[in-house]
């Protein structure tokens, strides 16, 4: 009931939102080429697909985030664990992490071009920039996190460390680890759209930037809704992935 | 026959200004097998301490702790822990909290731990919540998890730290009673630390009033009230008059406290 509550008051709401912006430009209120409306998006999405034209493109981009976001939860979970888990290691690495996790990784584009390559190269490093640390760095709190009295009682039971990190940390930092894992996904797509507009001209991105260009207001924005899918898609697998691996886990609400 | 024996039990903590805070200072106490001993005290006096040192979660800075005459060296499959907090995983079942202790102890074969589990499940009084995940029990049920989750490895020594001190008054009368009638069934001995003057004389054989020096020993008081008990026990006169006894032991230092700091 309250489910369906909530479907409906905020299907509302956008749908109000696009009645809004379908009359926005009758009304004379916007040029068209500002804004575009819902309807000429619409065909400009069918159009692109019809026409095949965003499919090979969508299959670099898809191939680019994969590989820089697989790498970047293959890299990023155990150095979280390992600096959630020894201080030694947290105090060692912290000040450089935040540094470099609040610099502008987007800005360093031209140096990754440089060090990778246009195309390929470039775009799985900015897309695995822009992942990696939010999965570090949540990790690592997730480990920290950890309500001690677990610990003690898998202590109790005679559990040894190896023990306590399988049975407790691992599992209780599952929730702030998702976390980044969610954050990662947007940066990483972020990096992505942005590395092909400006380095590779190839993949979602390139196309973007090709319709931006040329003030296609309906298909640039038909491009982003793909994009937006797309990071809604790889969140929804995430979490599916999280269910999987802890079957039987209570939903995120304890 | 002595179960546990504590001798001259003293335990230091190190501070952050490079000095040691005393938290039990010569505690010496010997609990027989299959006895009921309830540790009361003000907060800080070390009650909670005490029971690390017999489960080995803390080494004792000073004397020793023996059971059944050898010393602890760190936890084992004779103690469980029974915690105030409740100590549950969130993200496991009723039924898999209570098999925590089983998978961590190894010995167990599958088929065992599961007909154990559903034994434990019965015995508190939890069947048909076996699929559910703490958060969505009472207070009252996730201790019947916890308690269940310390039997089921079927140790020696119960040790109970505050268990029922989160859980509203009635719930705790409650789980008092139900306490005492799964020890009639299982005769553990018990080593339980609680604030609660009427706990400490409903449950126990002895009672250890402990004052504010830490781990200091003001009085060992035995427990006359006849077994099995009720609640209605409360109104006799033994009951009363060793609650009165016992409160005149602690009045003192729970005024200062009240007055300087609120305890917890």
């Amino acid at each position: 009931m309250k489910k369906w509550e909530r479907a409906w008051i905020g299907g509302l709401a956008v749908l109000i939102f696009l009645i809004l912006w379908e009359a926005a430009m009758p009304l004379g209120l916007v040029k068209v080429a500002d804004i575009s409306r819902p309807s000429l998006v619409a065909k400009a999405f069918v159009e692109l697909a019809v026409s095949g034209e965003v499919f090979q493109p969508l299959v670099i981009s898809l191939k680019e985030f994969l590989v820089g976001f697989v790498l970047a939860l293959i890299v990023g979970i155990p150095v979280g664990i390992v600096l959630g888990r020894y201080r030694f290691f947290s105090m060692l690495f912290d000040p450089l992490l935040m540094a470099l996790y609040t610099m502008p990784y987007l800005a360093i584009m031209p140096l990754l071009v440089v060090w990778f390559g246009v195309g390929l190269g470039a775009t799985v490093a900015v897309v695995f920039l822009g992942a990696a640390f939010p999965i570090v760095i949540n990790t690592a709190v997730g480990m920290r996190e950890v309500d001690p009295v677990w610990v003690r009682a898998v202590r109790s039971f005679g559990g040894s460390e190896w023990d306590v990190f399988r049975k407790v940390l691992l599992p209780g930092s599952v929730p702030p680890m998702m976390t980044g894992i969610r954050l990662g996904v947007g940066r990483g797509l972020l990096g992505m759209v942005v590395s092909e507009m400006y380095a590779s001209t190839e993949g979602i991105g390139g196309l973007i930037g090709l319709y931006g260009n040329s003030f296609r207001t309906s298909e640039l924005i038909a491009l982003i809704a793909v994009v937006s899918v797309l990071g809604f898609v790889f969140v929804d697998l995430m979490r599916r992935l999280e269910g999987w691996v802890n079957k039987g886990r209570a939903e995120a609400q304890w | 026959m002595v179960h546990i024996d504590l001798r001259q039990v003293m335990v230091t903590f190190p501070q952050p200004d490079g000095g040691e805070f005393l938290a039990v200072n010569s505690f010496d106490l010997k609990v027989e097998k299959g006895e009921f001993v309830t540790i009361v005290g003000p907060s800080g006096c070390g009650k909670s301490t005490i029971l690390s040192v017999v489960d080995g979660l803390i080494r004792p800075s000073g004397g020793e702790a023996l059971i059944n005459g050898k010393p602890v060296t760190g936890p084992g499959s004779d103690r469980a822990l029974v915690f105030q907090e409740f100590a549950l995983l969130p993200w496991r079942t009723v039924e898999s909290n209570i098999m925590l202790g089983l998978e961590l102890q190894h010995k167990v074969p599958r088929g065992k731990i599961e007909a154990l589990v559903s034994h434990y499940i019965k015995m508190v009084g939890l069947q048909g919540f076996e699929r559910h995940h703490p958060h969505q029990l009472s207070g009252g049920m996730r201790q019947r998890v916890g308690i269940a989750r310390a039997l089921a490895v079927n140790p020696e020594i119960l040790l109970m730290d505050e268990p029922f001190a989160a859980l509203d008054a009635q719930t705790r009368e409650i789980m008092s009673a139900e306490l005492l009638r799964i020890w009639e069934q299982e005769k553990k001995t018990v080593l339980f630390v609680t604030h609660s003057i009427d706990e400490a004389v409903y449950l126990a054989d002895r009672i250890v009033v402990l004052s504010g020096c830490p781990g200091c020993v003001r009085e060992i008081i035995p427990v006359s009230l006849s077994r099995p008990r009720n609640l209605e026990i409360k109104d006799e006169a033994e009951f009363v008059r060793l609650r009165r006894h016992i409160w005149g032991l602690l009045e003192q230092e729970a005024q200062r406290q009240a007055g300087g700091r609120a305890g917890s």
